[in-house]
């Protein structure tokens, strides 16, 4: 386990500085959604970049948020049907080898459930498609503590901003 | 003397023809050589020749027992020698003297003639350099090594170099497992010993000096992929016990339901980000607790409760009409981002009838709740927002309740 202390406050400063850049840039007022995915891609661009690009899932996180520009109004819609091709196409240089086994073993059985597990994990994750099921599961470890790390850090944000504007009577 | 004299014919065919390899019938003549060969034979003496690097030449072998007496080893011998011109002619189709080789060997079993088995499958073997095949042909030895025949060890001369490919080796092994197996305890010891009783007599070049190989242990082979498979195998292990610690209620030991737990963890870890990242929205802004009567399409139907009260705070006037007028707006144009917008600040919508249970039950329960009752707002009171706002204390521990979408 890393230093989480560190790893939280490194992560809540990058997450400043992109939400700040989001309200100097756009002078409108965003509407509902857009604010919340404005966040929500800013503090995952924050949390990928902690990792420092060592990861896959940050590496990929970064790669579809910079594919879709810094801008969110408007090209989202682009983005998520660019992302979809994506993992479409992807899914398709892997194709699912359904074999139809006459006889079912228990092995067979119990292996059959496990690919479809990782399948789903894989699916999960982001960037985890084309991953090699022996990095898989350090993917899914360093993932977990990460997004752990950012609810944390979010939250206290959120608590912090509500004292701030309502301070205990 | 009959078999002699088949024999020879089928040489002279073989002899003429060298090209043509009719298996079959060859097969046939040599089943019945051996059935003969089996029953004509003593119990063989120790063998007296030289049989080391003896040279898959197509030099008749059977003209050189001439100069040993044995007579009535001619029969093996000539044997050797067809089989070696089978070796000699076959060298494409190696199946058809892996065939005739098979054929041989399981009649051999069948006799019982161990020592016999031994000393043929050991030098089959020796000529592979599968590991599978180490361990069973140490396995067949360990009946009786020392008993090497001077046919056998002719016809094994010959088989030697029909025995390049290693794929023969393993389909044979597949036939011979079955009679004898036995798991060996010391592989190179029994190596050793066959070494010394059949003076390796390996015309190829392959190690036939006991290879110094990792031993397996009981029921795992060796060869480099399954170590490599094994390894992988290893660390997945240990990682997952890592994410046990991480995931609650990891206390499972299938692999498959720890998957669905991480699966199911993730996937809330995700939805808490988003929803976090709703609610932050209206933490800079001063969320207010809501309360407005909106103007109903549908009957009271939608209620999606969203648990998330980090967005309590005490309301200004200001903010509560913004936000009336901003749904009543939403409401009209869309209702799912009317939704999601009082989702967005903790709020919830339901029929005034649940409203209402619900104040009057937390009122007794939570007497320092202050549940908001609707109020006229700017439309027919068809339904009423409302929401529950905990004490600004217990917004540390929220996002529970969390409504999965």
């Amino acid at each position: 386990m890393r230093n989480q202390r560190s790893v939280k406050q490194e992560f809540l400063r990058k997450w400043i500085t992109g939400l700040r850049r989001y309200s100097c840039d756009e002078k409108k007022n965003m509407s509902f959604l857009e604010r919340k995915k404005a966040i929500k891609l800013s503090a995952d661009i924050a949390m990928a970049s902690t990792r420092d690009k060592t990861t896959r899932w940050s590496q990929a996180l970064i790669a579809n948020a910079s594919s879709s520009g810094d801008t969110l109004t408007g090209s989202s819609k682009n983005n998520s049907s660019r992302s979809r091709k994506k993992m479409l196409m992807m899914r398709r240089r892997r194709p699912k080898v359904k074999s139809a086994k006459k006889e079912m073993s228990a092995s067979c059985i119990a292996k059959r459930l496990a690919e479809k597990r990782t399948r789903k994990l894989k699916n999960l994750l982001p960037g985890g498609e084309s991953i090699d099921e022996g990095c898989l599961v350090e993917e899914t470890l360093d993932y977990i503590e990460s997004l752990r790390a950012q609810i944390e850090v979010m939250r206290y944000l959120v608590t912090a901003s509500q004292l701030i504007i309502n301070p205990y009577p | 003397m009959q078999p002699c004299s088949r024999e020879m014919q089928s040489l002279n065919s073989l002899f003429n023809n060298q090209q043509q390899i009719q298996m079959d019938p060859a097969t046939s003549q040599e089943d019945d050589f051996i059935k003969q060969m089996l029953s004509t034979i003593p119990p063989p003496p120790p063998p007296s020749w030289n049989l080391d690097h003896t040279p898959p030449n197509p030099k008749p072998y059977w003209l050189d027992n001439d100069n040993v007496a044995f007579p009535n080893y001619d029969d093996p011998s000539t044997l050797a020698s067809k089989f070696r011109n089978h070796q000699i002619t076959a060298t494409s189709s190696s199946k058809a003297a892996a065939a005739a080789l098979l054929l041989q060997q399981q009649l051999l079993m069948t006799r019982g003639l161990s020592g016999a088995d031994s000393a043929i499958l050991h030098h089959m073997f020796d000529s592979s350099q599968n590991d599978v095949v180490d361990a069973s042909s140490s396995s067949f030895k360990s009946p009786n090594p020392s008993s090497a025949d001077g046919s056998v060890q002719a016809l094994y001369d010959g088989f030697t170099g029909s025995l390049q490919g290693a794929a023969l080796a393993s389909n044979q092994t597949h036939h011979f497992q079955h009679p004898q197996v036995q798991t060996s305890s010391n592989p190179n010891q029994m190596q050793g010993q066959g070494q010394g009783t059949s003076q390796g007599g390996n015309p190829n070049p392959n190690p036939g000096q006991p290879k110094q190989r990792v031993r397996a242990r009981r029921g795992q082979a060796t060869d480099p992929h399954s170590i490599a498979e094994r390894l992988r195998r290893e660390r997945i292990a240990e990682r997952m016990k890592a994410l046990q610690e991480l995931v609650p209620n990891a206390n499972k030991t299938d692999k498959a339901s720890m998957l669905d737990e991480i699966i199911d963890y993730v996937k809330f870890l995700q939805l808490q980000v988003k929803v976090l990242s709703m609610s932050r929205l209206g933490g800079a802004a001063a969320v207010a607790p809501l309360v407005a009567d909106i103007n109903s399409e549908g009957g009271g139907d939608c209620v999606q409760t969203n648990g998330n009260q980090t967005a309590g705070a005490s309301s200004s006037n200001d903010s509560l009409t913004m936000t009336e007028q901003q749904v009543a707006k939403l409401m009209e144009e869309d209702m799912g981002s009317a939704m999601q917008y009082l989702q967005g600040k903790g709020l919830c919508l339901m029929p005034i009838s649940l409203a209402t249970a619900i104040s009057t039950a937390t009122a007794t329960c939570h007497p320092r709740n202050p549940i908001m009752n609707p109020t006229d707002g700017p439309s027919s009171p068809g339904m009423s927002v409302l929401t529950v706002q905990s004490a600004n204390g217990d917004a540390v521990k929220d996002a529970t309740s969390v409504s999965k979408p």
